[in-house]
Formats: structure tokens, sequence, C-alpha cells
């Protein structure tokens, strides 16, 4: 049994009169610990996958298996719950709380969960462990996303779910934190998921998922991802 | 012309784009422009209803009345005055109507179509039915303590009030079937006349047709003075003025009857010269013997013959009919005397002895016409206006009660509108950063930008103010009007349209909306457009002063730290929510402990200063002595106890206001007093004894007068003669001003006697007031009763009133928290959209997030709450202050409920807020967290 499995899901969304298929059965399978690409042109229906898996939305037809949990099935309630416990959200725009420093930027996650570890912990693992009290508008971008990262990875979930983690940054500082992110996965052996419209990122993956006209055109399976140090883009 | 064009089309969009900022300034505006006007209209509303009424219906602005009543020739000495404009004369009759086994005292007043015009004065308002049209038909009064059968088509049996009376001596009919309901402008309100029938209070008033009294005298004559309609009716100059054709009137009515009176004095007189020549005519008769008696019958045969030949010889018929009547009463008198000859010839003395009995009767007559001579005393003049109808005055006192409040009012509301659209149109400029950087880059001027924003928030101010203003005429004072509909008879309340409110507040609340949409630009338009093109770093996170204190900021749980920052971090809508919800909490404070400082004096004033139960004028022409007046009273089952005192009434000229008027107690037994009045300063809690070297005076006359211990008291009385008097002591004391004095020091102050024209009186707790009320108005001496228990339950029938404005305070109150806090709420929740929907994501629970924004709307909250409370005792003591009537003193004491109920009132405001909140929360879209950063 897959550890994320999308089977025939479908979501459509009501546009006054005109019904726009978000995604139009969308099947695929990520193994536990892999580190999975889903990949595809802007509109493609990248981001309505990723609602969906990240608990954010309903589908409409389907199912969406999570550690063997079918989470189409879950209400409202249930879902925050799932987000809370077992999903961990990296944000293009980083989403910190401006008003709180890196170290409470961690601790607004981990404080709601029960198993998480401690946000110092959390941010001296990303590398941030001097900037802890700094506010964020007082980090660079990719300091920020380091955080955004640490508060992700902080609630120890079970999902790690990173929309265009690098979409912000420049290119130096957004394969360190792609790099950040293959560490994380092959050194904790998290499952993390990237949606990315970044072609060139994807032979890093263990799994890459191409997302075309909201359905699957292809799953293709990486044996030997390469480092995040050798790809050029 | 074009760029005009484009830019006003730009205006126009942007109103339609943002619909919800335009209906909150709209709304702010609408309501504080609609409180103020409706409330500051209530009075003149008020006032003004009144006044067209009384000119409406004619009311009389003098009403005459003397002890020897009113005749026609006094009617017409008074219309030929200049300045009286209608004159009106009316019966009245006090009545029993047996209602519920017991007899109710009515007072039947005349009702006649006969006057016309400017004379048909006090007109009646015909409620239901009609007026009276034949002998024997009535009207009754609407008045919620008129007896139940007071309906169209009952009959009503009336009795008259002295005993062993027939009511048909004074009224045609004793039956009258009721044809209508009526309200007369005379009686606006609960209080009706005096009188010394029954227990004293006349229940209600009657009308009845002219023709059914049966009096050679009018009881009243009303007058309307020409030009005074002018007038308010109720200011100071009206007032005056009546003043002043009163004693005109009076005196040109004294003068008419006085006339009368010596007319009626001469008759008497003449009645008495008659009896004194009938007896000696009798005497003399009876005296003759039958010899003389037969001179006197030729004589009168003699006369008899000369007048018939004089007859003849007169011309004039008057002169005819005199000779005539002559001839007649000798005749009669040979008539007799022929009788008592032939009588006597038989031996008969019936004749004589029907002479004798003459006489007698005549002798009697004399008696009855001596007393009356020596009994009639020189005629009284009575004067009375509309303001010596309590109501008339509380009407007025009720009107500026409201007016009072309006002046609380204008402040809070500037501050929350001004509030409330700087953080709109902050908000506003924020968002079109990049458009007002795009409008530089092309060109505008500063200026052109900036009136795109004063013209954007100057369309919902305009029309907010003006749909505000124009709904709040309507329905405020129509509200407050309808709690004193129970009080006042005044028909429904007049609101026309003011033009001039809805100028002025437009005005203002432009003014103040344009100075903070320039405050809230003011950057935006210094900038350069390059700046402007890029987004607005998001203000930095900073650490807070609290910080600092390191041990207790490590206590604070996360989301505490959070709160702290956030609220300082958005400094202007924390100060504006605890502006607003201060102004909330204080109006509610002061609401309620306005209440309390009114409510508790009645209590304080008719428990606790006042101990007696009655007070009972004496007739002081009728008691031989005081004290035996004060056995009499003793001896009245229910009295347990009765003091004499002296009572007399004088003026306090006080500055920047009309003379107070100041009852002068005098008694003759100073250590006894203190069992029916307290004697005690409120502050010290000493208590004071009357002393023969000083008064003792009310603490709120020594107030007005800035008077204290020591200091000198000068009053006035009626003819100007100021009297001097040394202040020993102030007293407790909340309505009306007392100054209590020895009957020994009222002598040297005043250089004349105390006369004891009242008793204070202490009944027994088993006797029911209305039976001792009986039996001391049945007693000569005493001339009527006054309760203190009645003095309470008028006073708290006003008071009653007062429960609708504390209900319109916190009304406003709350609408003020609702509207700040709604307003803040929903900026904040725009505002930080992307951070809700982060948490959101974070995996959140709904309850969490709510608690999460909740928490500083809570912080700001309370903190404003803290505020307010303080905040509540300044605004408490200065409505309480600025409300005070002059001869009131209200308790300035702020009673602890006052904070229990505004703070837990608040709280619930504030729960209905973030209830809403919760909502809106919950709509947000986890979606808003991906997106870009505006």
């Amino acid at each position: 049994m897959s550890f994320v499995k999308f089977e025939k899901v479908y979501k459509r969304y009501h546009m006054g009169e005109v019904v726009i298929t978000a995604s139009d059965g969308v099947s695929f399978e990520i193994e536990k610990g892999e580190f999975a690409v889903i990949v595809g042109a802007s509109g493609a229906g990248k981001t309505t996958v990723l609602n969906m898996l990240g608990g954010m939305d309903t589908c409409d037809e389907g199912k969406i298996t999570v550690d063997g949990k079918n989470i189409a099935e879950f209400t409202k309630k249930q879902l925050v719950t799932y987000r809370r416990y077992d999903v961990g959200f990296v944000f293009q725009f980083y989403n910190l709380i401006n008003n709180l420093t890196a170290l409470e930027n961690v601790e607004l996650a981990s404080q709601i969960c029960k198993e998480a570890e401690s946000a110092d912990k959390a941010l001296n693992d990303v590398g941030l462990a001097d900037r802890i009290n700094n506010f964020p508008a007082q980090l660079s971008g990719g300091e920020q996303q380091r955080v955004s990262i640490a508060r992700a990875l902080a609630k120890n979930p079970k999902l790690l779910l990173c929309d265009e983690p690098t979409g912000a940054l420049d290119y130096n500082t957004g394969k360190q934190i792609l790099k950040l992110l293959q560490n994380t996965c092959r050194e904790r052996g998290m499952t993390v998921v990237v949606i990315t419209h970044n072609q060139a990122i994807t032979p890093m993956a263990n799994r890459i998922i191409r997302i075309k006209n909201s359905r699957v055109e292809s799953v293709i399976i990486n044996d030997k991802p390469t480092d995040v140090e050798t790809i050029e883009w | 012309m074009m760029k005009l064009n484009a830019f006003f089309k730009d205006v126009v969009r942007e109103i339609f784009h943002t619909v919800g900022r335009f209906v909150s300034i709209f709304l702010i505006v609408a309501i504080g422009c609609g409180f103020f006007a409706g409330i500051k209209a209530t009075m003149p509303y008020m006032k003004n209803t009144a006044s067209d009424y009384f000119k409406k219906n004619n009311l009389m602005d003098i009403r005459l009345q003397s002890t020897l009543g009113i005749k026609s020739s006094d009617v017409q000495a008074l219309s030929k005055l200049d300045f009286v404009k209608g004159v009106m004369p009316s019966y009245s009759k006090d009545v029993f109507y047996n209602y519920n086994d017991e007899n109710i005292v009515l007072k039947a007043m005349s009702y006649t179509d006969r006057y016309k015009g400017k004379d048909a004065l006090n007109k009646l308002v015909v409620l239901n039915g009609r007026l009276p049209k034949k002998s024997g038909e009535c009207v009754v009064e609407k008045k919620v303590s008129s007896p139940e059968t007071f309906k169209i088509g009952e009959s009503i049996k009336l009795s008259a009030t002295a005993e062993n009376t027939d009511i048909k001596e004074s009224l045609v009919n004793d039956t009258y079937k009721i044809v209508g309901i009526v309200v007369s402008p005379l009686y606006i309100g609960y209080q009706r006349d005096n009188t010394n029938a029954g227990n004293g209070k006349i229940i209600s008033n009657i009308f009845l047709l002219e023709e059914d009294f049966i009096d050679d005298y009018y009881s009243e004559l009303y007058i309307s003075v020409e030009g005074l309609d002018k007038y308010e009716p109720f200011s100071d100059k009206y007032k005056d003025k009546v003043d002043i054709y009163s004693k005109f009137a009076a005196s040109a009515l004294e003068e008419s009857v006085s006339d009368r009176f010596e007319d009626y004095k001469a008759e008497v007189k003449e009645d008495i010269e008659k009896a004194n020549s009938d007896i000696e005519d009798f005497q003399n008769i009876i005296n003759s013997d039958n010899q003389s008696l037969k001179v006197i019958k030729t004589e009168l045969n003699k006369n008899i013959s000369a007048l018939q030949k004089q007859i003849s010889k007169v011309k004039s018929d008057a002169g005819r009919v005199l000779l005539q009547a002559e001839i007649i009463q000798s005749k009669d008198s040979l008539r007799q005397i022929t009788r008592l000859i032939n009588a006597r010839e038989h031996g008969d003395h019936s004749v004589d002895k029907e002479y004798k009995q003459k006489i007698n009767e005549s002798k009697t007559h004399l008696k009855e016409s001596k007393k009356s001579l020596s009994e009639i005393s020189h005629p009284k003049i009575y004067t009375s206006s509309r303001f010596d109808s309590d109501d008339y005055s509380s009407f007025e006192s009720d009107s500026e009660k409201i007016n009072l409040i309006a002046k609380v009012f204008p402040v809070f509301f500037i501050i929350v509108t001004a509030l409330v659209c700087l953080t709109t149109m902050t908000r506003m400029v924020e968002e079109n950063r990049m458009q007002i950087g795009t409008y530089k880059a092309l060109g505008y001027s500063s200026f052109k930008i900036a009136l795109k924003y004063l013209f954007y928030a100057a369309v919902p101010t305009i029309l907010g103010s003006v749909t505000g203003v124009t709904i709040g005429l309507q329905v405020f004072p129509k509200i407050i009007y309808n709690s004193y509909k129970v009080l006042y008879n005044i028909p429904k309340l007049n609101t026309p349209f003011l033009p001039w409110y809805c100028i002025g507040c437009t005005a203002a609340a432009l003014i103040c909306v344009l100075i903070t949409v320039v405050y809230a630009i003011r950057r935006e338009l210094k900038a350069v457009p390059s700046e402007l093109m890029r987004p607005k770093s998001p203000p930095a996170g900073k650490r807070v002063f609290l910080e600092n204190i390191s041990f207790l900021w490590k206590r604070f749980g996360f989301l505490t730290k959070v709160t702290f920052r956030n609220l300082l971090r958005y400094k202007k809508r924390f100060f504006m929510t605890v502006v607003g919800i201060a102004g909330c909490t204080a109006l509610i404070v002061t609401a309620f402990g306005l209440k309390h400082s009114i409510s508790t004096i009645i209590d304080r004033q008719f428990n606790n200063v006042f101990n007696y139960d009655a007070a009972v004028m004496v007739n002081t022409n009728r008691i031989k002595s005081v004290s035996q007046a004060d056995n009499e009273l003793k001896s009245i089952n229910g009295v347990s106890d009765s003091i004499p005192l002296c009572i007399n009434s004088y003026t306090a000229s006080v500055k920047d206001s009309s003379p107070n008027g100041v009852t002068v107690i005098a008694t003759d037994a100073p250590d006894r007093i203190t069992q029916f009045i307290s004697l005690q300063n409120r502050k010290s809690g000493k208590r004071l004894s009357i002393e023969n070297d000083g008064v003792i005076v009310t603490e709120k006359l020594c107030t007005l007068l800035d008077l204290s211990v020591g200091d000198t008291l000068s009053l006035n009385d009626e003819d100007g003669n100021t009297y001097k008097m040394k202040i020993s002591g102030i007293t407790e004391n909340y309505a009306s001003h007392y100054v209590y004095m020895s009957s020994a020091l009222f002598e040297k102050v005043f250089g004349r006697q105390a006369i004891f024209n009242s008793f204070y009186i202490h009944k027994s707790d088993n006797c029911s007031e209305n039976d001792i009320a009986k039996k001391i108005v049945a007693n000569d001496s005493f001339l009527g009763v006054s309760y203190i228990s009645e003095l309470g339950e008028s006073f708290s029938n006003t008071l009653d009133s007062l429960n609708s404005i504390v209900i319109l305070l916190i009304v406003c109150a709350g609408v003020l928290a609702i509207v700040v806090l709604y307003n803040l709420s929903n900026i904040n929740i725009t505002e930080r959209k992307r951070e809700i929907a982060t948490i959101k994501v974070l995996g959140f629970y709904n309850g969490e997030v709510l608690a999460y924004i909740i928490r500083e709307n809570f912080l700001s909250t309370l903190i404003g709450i803290i505020f307010g409370l303080i905040l509540g005792v300044f605004l408490h003591h200065f409505v309480v202050i600025t409300s005070e009537v002059d001869i009131v003193m209200f308790n300035r004491n702020l009673v602890w409920w006052a904070y229990v109920f505004a703070f837990l009132l608040t709280v619930i405001f504030s729960v209905a807020v973030n209830f809403v909140l919760y909502f809106k929360l919950k709509k947000i879209e986890m979606v808003e967290s991906l997106k870009s950063v505006e």
C-alpha cells in the first residue's frame, strides 16, 4: 500500500454557469520516504492537487488515501486535525508571521502538536541557530524560507508539502533550500512532495508526476536521484 | 475637462468596487449624526408640540378667581383692558361620584360653545364621541386613573360634597350621560386641582354644559393676553410677561369686584335698616289701641285716594308703576289694620300674635344680616398661570433633561466617527498605493490625487449625514416622547424636518472626515512614485517594552506574546478600540449611575429627611389658638403626633438664574422638630439643632449661593424687602430649598410674629391615609392635608421616564461599541487574511483561529473598559451636575452596580461582535495563503 494514493480524483469549480474541471480523474501514488515532484505548467492543476493533498480543499469524486486513511471522506474538523498532525507545509512566499521572531514562528506550529520537536532544534537543523530571535523582516528570503521549513518540520509531520519553495528565491538560495529539503527526506525518511513548474529540478526526485490539462500526464520513477548541487537551470 | 471626467469615473468606480468600505463610512456618519440630531431635536420638538397645542386650543394665560365669584360685569370690565385678547368665564363645582362604594371627588367644569374666536379659551380636544349638546350630557377626561365607568354611553350620578345638600341646588341634573372622551389643554399631566372636599384630591374632571350649572356667579375667569403667543410658552420671557399682566388683570378685577362688593354691603345695610323699621312699625301697631288704629286707617284711606288722583296725572309708565305699587302697599296695610281692628273687636288676639311672630322673624333676619355684614371681608382676588400646574413645569424640565444628554453625545460620536474614518481611509490609501504612484507618475498633482480620496470620503459622509439626520429626527424624538406619553396628555409629537440640523451635522461630519482623510494620505502624497509602485514592506515586528521584563515575558504563553506585539503594532486600532469601548462603558456607567443618583433622592428625601407623614394646612382665621388646633388634630384617630409650624415662602436671588423659592419653617419647639425633619449634615454626618442665633439651611441652596456656615443668607419677600440671617448649619436635603429657624429668631429677622399656619403630623401605622385626610378636611380649622407619600409618588412617576433615557443611553453605547469593534475587527481580518489563512493551513481549529485574533480584541476591550469605568466617574459627575435643576440636589454618589452593569454590558456587546467575527473567520479560504503578497 502506497503512503499517498490518488484514485480518479475529480475537482470541479463552478464559476457562474461555467464548470471548470481542475482535476480530471487524477491518479498517482507516492511511497513513504520518497522525494516526489509534481510538475506542470501554470494552470495545469498542480495547486488543486496540492490543496486536496494538504487537506485545504476537498475533492468532488475519487479517493485520496494518506497513510491508509481516505482523507476525501474527512469532515472539515478531521481535515484540520489532519493538517495539524500529519502535514507540514512550506509556502512559496514563506508566510511567516511578521510580528513573531523566527523562534516564535516555529513555536506557532510546534505548540499545537503533540509530538513536536523543540523550536530551537528545528531552527538549528535548518542552520539558523544564531538567528532565532530575529524578526522575518530582519532575515533574507532564503532564511525566511528556512524558518518556514523549520516551522513545517517542527510538527514532525508524516508528509512535507512544498508549494514552489524556490519560486521567490534567487538561484543559489533556491538551490540551498532544495538541498535542505532533499537532506530532510534522506536523513529523516520524510515523505516530501514539491510542487513546481520548474522542470529542471525533476532529476533530484525519486518520483516525478507530470500534470497537464488537469490530468496526470506521466509518472516517472527515478531510482537514482541526483544531488541538487549537480543540477543546473 | 476630459481628465476630470476620467478622474471622476475612477472615483465612482472605486465606490462601486468597495461598497463595504463606502457603507461603513456611510453608517458611522449616519449613526452619529442621526443620534445627535434626534436627541438634540427632542427638546425643541417637545416644546414646539406643546406650544402648538396650546395655541391651537387657545390655552389661557391667566386664571382669575375672587372670593365673591365672577359676574358678567367683571367679565366686561376685564375684556375692556388693552392687553386682554380673549376672556372666558366658567363655572366649576366639586362633586362626589360614588365609585366602588367610595365617594371620589370630581370637578365638574362648564363647557359652552357660546364663546367664539379668541374668546373660546381652553378648547377641549375630543378624542372619542362628541361634545355635550343638551342638558344632562357630559364629557369626561382621558386619564389613566379615571374610573372605569368613564366610557361613552355610561351615565354617572353625582352628589353634593356637603352633607345634607342636594346636588340639584347647584346642578340642573344629578345624572349625566357620557357622550365623549376629551383632553383639556388646561391639564397636560396627572395633576388636578386641589379641593377641600372628600380626601382633598380631585380624581378627574368632567365637563357639563354651562346651562347645567345653577349659580349666580362664575367660578373662574380665564383670559388670554395679546401678543403672548409669540413667546415660547416655557420661556422666562413668557413667564415674566404673564407675571406682569397677572398683576394688571388682578387689580382690574379687584376694582370691578369691589364695586360689586360695596353695592352688596349697601344692600345688606339696607336690609338691616328695613328690618329695623319693620320691627318698629309692627311694634307700634301692636302697642296702639283700636282708637289710634282707626286714626291710622283714616289716614291711609286719605292717602290712597290722594295717590289715585295723582296717578291719573302722571304720564310716564315708570312713574305710574311706582305709584301703583305704593297704592297696593297702602291697601295691604289698610287691610291688615282693618283685620286687626276687627279681630280685637271680637276679642280675638290671634292677629296680635301674628304680628308678634312677624317681629320675631324680622329680628332673626336682622341678626343674620348683621352677622353677614360683620363676616364679609374685603374681596380677595386669586390669580394663577400655566406655571402653577406642576405638570406644566415638569414637562419643560423633562424635555430639558434630554437636552443635557445631547450635550454628552457629540464628543463621543465625533471622536468615534473620526477614528473609524481614519482607519478605513488609511486602509484604502494603503491598498491604493500603487494607483497613487501611477497617478503621480502620470503627472497628477498631489492636490488632485488627494481630491479623489476627499471626494470618495465626502460622498458617503454627506449621504450618511443627510440620511442619518432625516431618520434620526423622526425616530429618536418619538421613542423618547413615547416614554413620556404616560405622563402627559399632549397629542402626537410634531417632527418637522429641521434643515439647519441637517446642514450643521453635515458640515461638522464633513470637516471631521476630511481632516482624517488628509491625515491618512499625507505620507503617500509626499512619497515619490517609484516608492509607491513597490509594495509597502509590512511593518516589521518589533519588540515591545514588556519583553525587557524578561521574568514576566517568559511566563506569558506564546499567544499572549503575539497578542501584545500585535496590539502595539497596530497602535491606531488599539487606541480606537480603547476609545470606543471606554466611551461605551462610560455611557453605561453614566446611564445607571444617573438613574441611581436621581431615583435614590426620593427615598432619601421622603424617608430619611422628611420623617413626617403629612402636612396639614391651618385655617388661621378660624382657629382660636394654636394649642387648641393642636389638640383637635391630636384627637383625630390616627394622628399620633403633630407639631405646629410657621411656614412662609421667600425667594433667594441666584446668580445667572431666576430667583429660587425658599420655604422658611419656624418652630417654637426646636427640640421636637427633629422628630419630623431630619437635620443632619450630609458630609460630616453631624446632627444639627435649631438655636436662636442662626438658621439651618439646606445644602443645595448653600451651594447655589456659595455660602457656608457663618455666612449671611439674604431672602427677599414679594414686596422686595430683604431679610438677612446668619447660617449656623447646613443640612442634607434633595428637593426644594428650606430654611429652618426658631420662631424667636423669625420674629427678630422678619419683624413680625410667627403665625403657625401648618402642622406636620405623624400618623399611626394602622390607619389609612384616606380616613385621616377625610377627618381632617371635615374639621373647619384645617384647610387640607398633603401626604408625603403622594409627593413621593408624583416624583417617582417622573422618574419612571428616566428608564427610557437610561435605555437610550445604553442603546447608544451599544451601537458605539458594536460599530467600533466591528469596523476594526473587519479591517483587522481583511488585512491579516494571509496570516489567518496560514495558521489555518498550519492546522489551527476554528476556535483557535478565533482565539488568535480575538485575544487582541479582548485585551483592548478590557483596557477600554478600565478606562471607561474611570471616565464614567467623571462623566457621571458631569451629567449629574449639569442636569440638576436649581431646586434639586441629586445623589452624587456613583453606585457600585453601575460599574458592574457597565462592565457586563460592554462585555456582552463585545462578545456579540466577536460572535459575528467567528463566522467571518470561518469563511476565510486557505487558498489565500498561497497568493503572493499584494
